[in-house]
């Protein structure tokens, strides 16, 4: 049997840990591909015009796997492990996907100010018919993979840091800062200007104790993203950092709020900020006039 | 005498500033684009050699720079020795003649930009992300709209004793509300003067959103033509409002000045023999992945110069003397 992964939005938040998951459990995996000019045109057509860009990729993504497999994997993400909540349009999207595609959807509500992530995943082994061994062993080989991929991922991070070059941060979704359909090659325009692009989400944040809202001036986010971005800020402050670049999905709700807050942390700290909207008819001249421009700014 | 040449090719207007060594203008051009840049930059450079014979100016070009919209165009057909983004040329131009300048609002043909200065360096800015409400080609439409010449609409909109309010978010709908009013039997002035208020307003509240905007302010770009316009952004800001003699090229002046800073051994530039050349450009989807990429080729007489537009490199990074023998 074949299980259908689109690669876009929730798949970027966790890439190391769903093929390992349903491999394990011995299921093929079938990825969408890269995000191209196709699937964004299929996903645009059928989106609702107020939905986010991001969203609309998702879409294409998923109507490229209908017919290509027997499930596809949309999960219903509510709440992480810190009782944070997801974007909300992740809450609808199994629903959406059951009406927009023939494949079955394969689904389970990951909650977790209701239950711990791994009680969620026994549920969802149940529902491939796998028995409680089976389903152990996929548990930790996926959590197992996800770990190993981190510490690669912080290795890399730690080379980086060491650069010469000036050092400029991305903030944004991972489904933003992956993708680079979406973010128009943001990254590679970024290093072509000599510059060390640095990814926030790739920035390790020491395990440490649980700092009360009223004993920092962290401000108490009610999204997971926005905790994890807020917190991530302040650690790479820690180094030399030479400018931030917020990238945002346009339509995005929860961007408007947190870009406030991330630009007033630059801004306190007197280092470059720049604020870019991406959607579908984003210019990449645009784009690189801004890079260029912010670069020369860099002193 | 060695001189150094800028220009500027934006949506609508393409200009050419031509300095000596000590940044003097020896000629400056301020012409349409309209629609094909190209013959803008092959029929102004036209303009520059005639001038440089009918003043039997002894010139030595030492350097071209090209910004605006279309510098990677301008840059391939004129052998450009820097190509520099717009946000860049307009501060250094500036700071040439405004030393002390903190605020530089810029509005031209589709963009509009603010930028903020420090000790004559652009420190932060923006430019309108995807809206072009407020720029010179929403007031061109307008004016053309209600039959007043552009270059009198900003004093009609002086002559308003009592402004009316346009709502300015968006172009449509600032245009039905214009029209709204008209029906409603306000006077011409007053809505021409309530447009310039609403769209000051627009930038002021979306492109200049959060921007620590401090005097000295300067106004620059087609729209600062439009007296209107000053004044409406004057009495917005509650500041004195600058609007410097070249107000139109300084970004072209900008370009000059920053490859005269910096001069090549030796020029790149290919001669104001390219104005009578065959220039072209063709376009074609490449086929290779599903992403469809538009790629732009450029030929002058025949031969291929210069690709962009794809996002793989696999075009622009193909050697161009090969491909010609093919």
């Amino acid at each position: 049997m074949i299980i259908g992964i689109p690669k876009a939005l929730i798949y970027w938040k966790r890439t190391h840990f769903w093929e390992e998951f349903f491999k394990s459990l011995g299921f093929e995996v079938l990825f969408s591909p890269v995000t191209n000019r196709e699937i964004v045109e299929m996903g645009v057509r059928i989106a609702d015009p107020e939905t986010c860009f991001a969203t609309k990729v998702y879409w294409g993504h998923l109507l490229w796997l209908d017919g290509k497999c027997d499930l596809i994997f949309v999960p219903r993400l509510k709440a992480n492990n810190e009782k944070l909540e997801y974007c909300p349009k992740f809450f609808a999207l199994p629903d959406l996907a059951k009406i927009l595609v023939k494949t079955p959807i394969l689904t389970e509500t990951f909650d977790e100010r209701k239950e711990k992530i791994k009680k969620t995943l026994v549920k969802l082994g149940k529902k491939l018919n796998k028995n409680s061994k089976e389903i152990q062993k996929a548990i930790t080989d996926a959590f197992l993979n996800e770990e190993k991929e981190k510490q690669k991922q912080k290795q890399r991070f730690f080379k980086k840091i060491l650069s010469k070059k000036p050092k400029i941060v991305l903030i944004s979704h991972p489904y933003n800062l992956y993708d680079v359909y979406v973010n128009l090659r943001t990254k590679e325009k970024l290093e072509r200007l000599g510059t060390q692009p640095l990814l926030i989400n790739e920035v390790p944040v020491p395990i440490k104790k649980e700092i009360k809202p009223e004993q920092s001036d962290i401000i108490d986010f009610h999204w997971e993203f926005g905790k994890e971005i807020i917190e991530k800020i302040q650690e790479i402050f820690k180094y030399d950092i030479m400018g931030g670049i917020e990238i945002s999905s346009f339509q995005c709700g929860c961007d408007g709020v947190i870009k406030e807050f991330v630009e007033q942390e630059f801004k306190k700290k007197k280092i470059p900020f720049l604020y870019i909207i991406l959607d579908e008819h984003t210019g990449e001249a645009g784009l690189q006039t801004r890079l260029e421009a912010f670069i020369d700014t860099l002193h | 005498m060695k001189t150094y040449l800028g220009i500027d090719v934006g949506s609508i207007s393409t200009k050419f500033v031509l300095i000596d060594e000590r940044n003097q203008i020896l000629f400056s051009l301020y012409r349409r684009t309209e629609g094909n840049p190209i013959k803008a930059v092959q029929e102004g450079l036209r303009e520059v050699k005639n001038h440089i014979k009918n003043h039997s100016i002894n010139v030595d070009i030492g350097g071209v720079g090209t910004t605006g919209s279309a510098r990677h165009l301008a840059g391939v057909i004129t052998g450009a020795d820097l190509i520099k983004n717009e946000i860049t040329t307009h501060a250094k131009g500036t700071c040439f003649f405004i030393p002390n300048v903190k605020t530089i609002i810029e509005i031209g043909g589709q963009d509009s930009k603010i930028i903020i200065l420090e000790n004559k360096v652009a420190v932060d800015f923006a430019m309108n992300l995807i809206c072009a409400a407020g720029t010179g080609s929403f007031l061109d439409a307008q004016a053309f709209r209600l039959k007043i010449p552009i270059e009198k609409f900003g004093e009609l909109a002086l002559s308003s004793k009592n402004p009316t309010n346009i709502g300015s978010r968006c172009t449509v709908f600032c245009e039905s509300d214009m029209i709204h009013k008209q029906q409603m039997g306000h006077k011409i002035e007053d809505i021409v003067a309530g447009l310039c208020q609403g769209l000051a307003r627009n930038f002021l509240a979306s492109v200049a959103k959060g921007k620590n905007i401090q005097k000295p302010i300067v106004f620059l770009g087609g729209v600062s033509e439009n007296v209107g316009m000053r004044k409406a952004f004057e009495d917005a800001l509650e500041q004195k409002i600058i609007v410097p003699k070249y107000n139109t090229i300084l970004g072209a002046f900008g370009a000059a000045v920053l490859i005269k800073e910096n001069p090549p051994q030796k020029t790149k530039f290919l001669g104001f023999g390219i104005s009578d050349k065959d220039i072209k450009c063709t376009s074609f989807h490449c086929k290779g992945c599903p992403n469809q990429c538009e790629v732009i080729e450029a030929r002058i007489d025949g031969k291929v110069v210069a690709r962009w537009g794809d996002r793989c490199g696999k075009w622009s990074g193909l050697n161009i003397i090969d491909s010609n023998e093919i």
